[in-house]
């Protein structure tokens, strides 16, 4: 898949575009002005481009018209958040505005809808033999299809993201539930046990007692653990 | 009520009443020349007929034939006559409507010759001229009577006439009026939509009325009046954007740290990251924090110095130079401070600080070969202060707002050196409570002056203007 075009001049944002993207599985190239932005834009292709608005230079506006030429949608990702702001960045063709300061996750969701939208990502998620759409938020096990609840489906589509990584119960819970559910996080072991039988990954979850939960890679599988019998 | 309708109506009323008063008097002036007029026919009439009977009257006897004659020979209407003796009538063509008793009234005493009016029962007037006649058989007492008829309808006639000619001048004159207050009062109108407008929010409507009486000057001191409406609400609105301009960029500068913060906080807590990216993260958390920090501590300090000015006192400016030595950074370029023994009137604190800002600005923006110095000379009860580089200079365009809370020339190379916008606003802030202002003197590629000069202290000192 082409890389993703992040332009941006605050490096402690464009650092955490970067790691946010990659960490969801995608590649990135980083410019920190506008000129340096519009030398790649003529120099390589993307997939999309997220735009800071305010660059040195040359600013997002104008290369929001640079990649216009070549049909590259985009994202502005700006402080601005004053209506006009916003209508003239979308009406100038951006693909969608996100307002500084955003969650990392609301990043990625939007990136994938535009990728989706535009027909250039290949979003869905793979491991071992099941495929998440998170779009079409529809999942396959070995090509025939799976019915998850709509938390369960969240719990997944997270795992999936964030493969090889140890993820925190309590956080993993909030993230599913919200900040603001109280329900007992032993309802997150519940959604695990049975995400681990409609899919058959008994050991393809691995539980870190009193931790959280890790979607392990393929290579991490021990040996023997193949799927349900 | 309009104004000029009010005008009018009054103007018309008087019309009226003046009109009304002339007219009763010329009438009555007519009237009584007619009334005389009448009289004195009457009188002459009354001789021409005692004249006659005295002459064509022997005795009272021959009275009816002489009368009878007298009617024929004078032809044409007959004359009203009456002739009587004592209480007698002996003849009489006098009115029948006349009643006797104004009859006796008007006869009454009658030794001199004399004229009356007599109204007659049905209300009409006639006019009496009677005197007495010495004939040889003894005295009679002749009546000339005289309709007063065609003095009264000619009154009543000049009276409608006045009535219509005056309903007409009076119409005339109130059209007359009404155009005429219209067009006096127009100056009116014109104030009362440039106020209506103003309210509405067109501060920028003038009135500007040349008529050359109140009006005029009416209009002078309102265009006055709205003039200093305009400058207060554009001084207030001014302010407001500027206080707007201020939130705005504030708010602007916080998202950058707190988006990292936030955003490498989530990335830590969510999963077990890489090594790497756990100390990327850390790094940033950290320095944002920092930047937050000194942000805070500086707005703390800005918003301080718009409170109560600060007292100022005599400060030997050889003390703010130990200060600033002591105070500012190691690295190149070193800034040169001069030796100086003047004295200045100042806060001690507030002065290190504007003098340390101004140097550790023109240190950033000077490469560690270039060189950074501060000048004093004494002037004339003034102490003029430059501090002075030999960095990148400020392009020219930027010049007038470098002074602006969170303007910057170049916005990531000062991140990088850690500038948070605010140094320079708050510099201008402690020179304004000095009474004195920034002069930015710059040349790109060359470098920078910055200068501003403060009240020598009343104290007799030397100042070499050396640099230490």
């Amino acid at each position: 898949m082409l890389p993703i075009l992040v332009a941006e001049d605050e490096p402690p944002i464009a650092d955490l575009i970067r790691l946010t993207l990659t960490g969801a599985g995608y590649r990135c190239v980083v410019a920190h002005d506008g000129v340096q932005a519009a030398d790649l834009i003529e120099g390589q292709e993307f997939a999309l481009a997220v735009l800071d608005i305010m660059l040195p230079q040359v600013d997002g506006y104008e290369l929001l018209e640079y990649l216009q030429t070549t049909g590259t949608p985009a994202i502005f990702v700006t402080a601005k958040a004053a209506v006009a702001d916003r209508v003239r960045g979308l009406r100038l063709g951006a693909e969608d505005y996100i307002v500084k300061p955003f969650a990392p996750a609301e990043l990625v969701a939007r990136v994938e809808t535009v990728l989706r939208r535009t027909g250039r990502g290949n979003a869905r998620l793979r491991a071992f033999d099941v495929e998440l759409d998170p779009v079409a938020r529809r999942v396959w096990r070995g090509g025939q299809e799976v019915h998850l609840t709509p938390r369960e489906f969240a719990l997944l589509e997270l795992l999936l993201r964030n493969r090889g990584v140890v993820l925190y119960r309590d956080v993993l819970y909030e993230r599913v539930w919200g900040a603001d559910d109280d329900t007992d996080t032993r309802t997150l072991d519940l959604h695990i046990r049975r995400l681990r039988q409609k899919l058959g990954w008994r050991r393809q979850i691995r539980t870190v007692f009193r931790v959280g939960y890790a979607l392990l890679n393929e290579e991490d599988l021990p040996a023997g653990g193949e799927g349900t019998p | 009520m309009k104004f000029a309708d009010k005008l009018t109506l009054a103007l018309t009323l008087l019309l009226a009443a003046l009109l009304t008063a002339y007219n009763i008097w010329t009438l009555d002036r007519q009237f009584t020349a007619d009334l005389r007029a009448a009289a004195e026919q009457a009188q002459t009439a009354w001789q021409q007929e005692r004249y006659a009977m005295q002459t064509g009257l022997e005795s009272r006897a021959g009275l009816l034939p002489w009368a009878a004659s007298y009617q024929s020979s004078h032809g044409g209407q007959p004359l009203l006559l009456g002739v009587f003796a004592g209480h007698d009538t002996l003849y009489n063509t006098l009115p029948a409507t006349l009643g006797r008793q104004e009859l006796d009234a008007a006869l009454d005493g009658a030794g001199q010759p004399r004229v009356t009016v007599v109204r007659d029962v049905n209300g009409r007037y006639t006019m009496l001229a009677a005197g007495v006649v010495i004939l040889p058989d003894g005295a009679l007492t002749l009546a000339h009577g005289q309709s007063l008829d065609g003095v009264w309808a000619a009154r009543g006639e000049r009276l409608r006439t006045a009535l219509a000619a005056g309903a007409v001048l009076l119409a005339l004159a109130a059209l007359g009026c009404r155009a005429l207050c219209r067009r006096l009062t127009r100056p009116l109108e014109r104030l009362e939509a440039a106020s209506r407008q103003i309210a509405a929010g067109d501060y920028g409507r003038r009135t500007a009325l040349h008529t050359g009486d109140e009006l005029a000057s009416l209009s002078a001191s309102f265009d006055e009046m709205a003039d200093a409406v305009q400058e207060k609400i554009e001084q207030l609105q001014g302010h407001l954007r500027e206080r707007d301009d201020f939130v705005a960029a504030f708010t602007h500068e916080l998202k950058t740290p707190i988006t990292s913060m936030l955003g490498y906080a989530d990335l830590l807590r969510g999963a077990e990251p890489t090594p790497e990216t756990r100390q990327l993260a850390a790094q940033y958390i950290y320095h944002e924090s920092q930047r937050l920090e000194v942000l805070g501590g500086k707005l703390m300090a800005l918003m301080q110095l718009d409170g109560a000015p600060p007292a100022l006192a005599p400060v030997a400016l050889d003390t703010v130079l130990r200060r600033l030595r002591r105070a500012l950074p190691p690295g190149a370029p070193v800034p040169e401070l001069p030796a100086c023994g003047a004295a200045v009137l100042a806060d001690a604190d507030l002065l290190t600080d504007l003098l340390y800002n101004l140097i550790q600005n023109a240190r950033a923006a000077t490469p560690p070969g270039g060189r950074v110095w501060v000048e004093a000379a004494e002037e004339g009860g003034r102490v003029r202060l430059a501090v002075r580089d030999t960095g990148c200079g400020i392009p020219a365009a930027d010049l007038p707002r470098i002074c602006e809370p969170f303007y910057r020339v170049d916005r990531s190379r000062a991140r990088r050196r850690g500038g948070n916008g605010l140094g320079l606003a708050l510099c201008a802030r402690i020179a304004q409570l000095h009474g004195t202002q920034l002069e930015f003197e710059s040349a790109e590629g060359r470098g920078t002056t910055v200068r501003f000069a403060l009240s020598a202290a009343p104290q007799e000192v030397k100042c070499d203007a050396d640099a230490g």
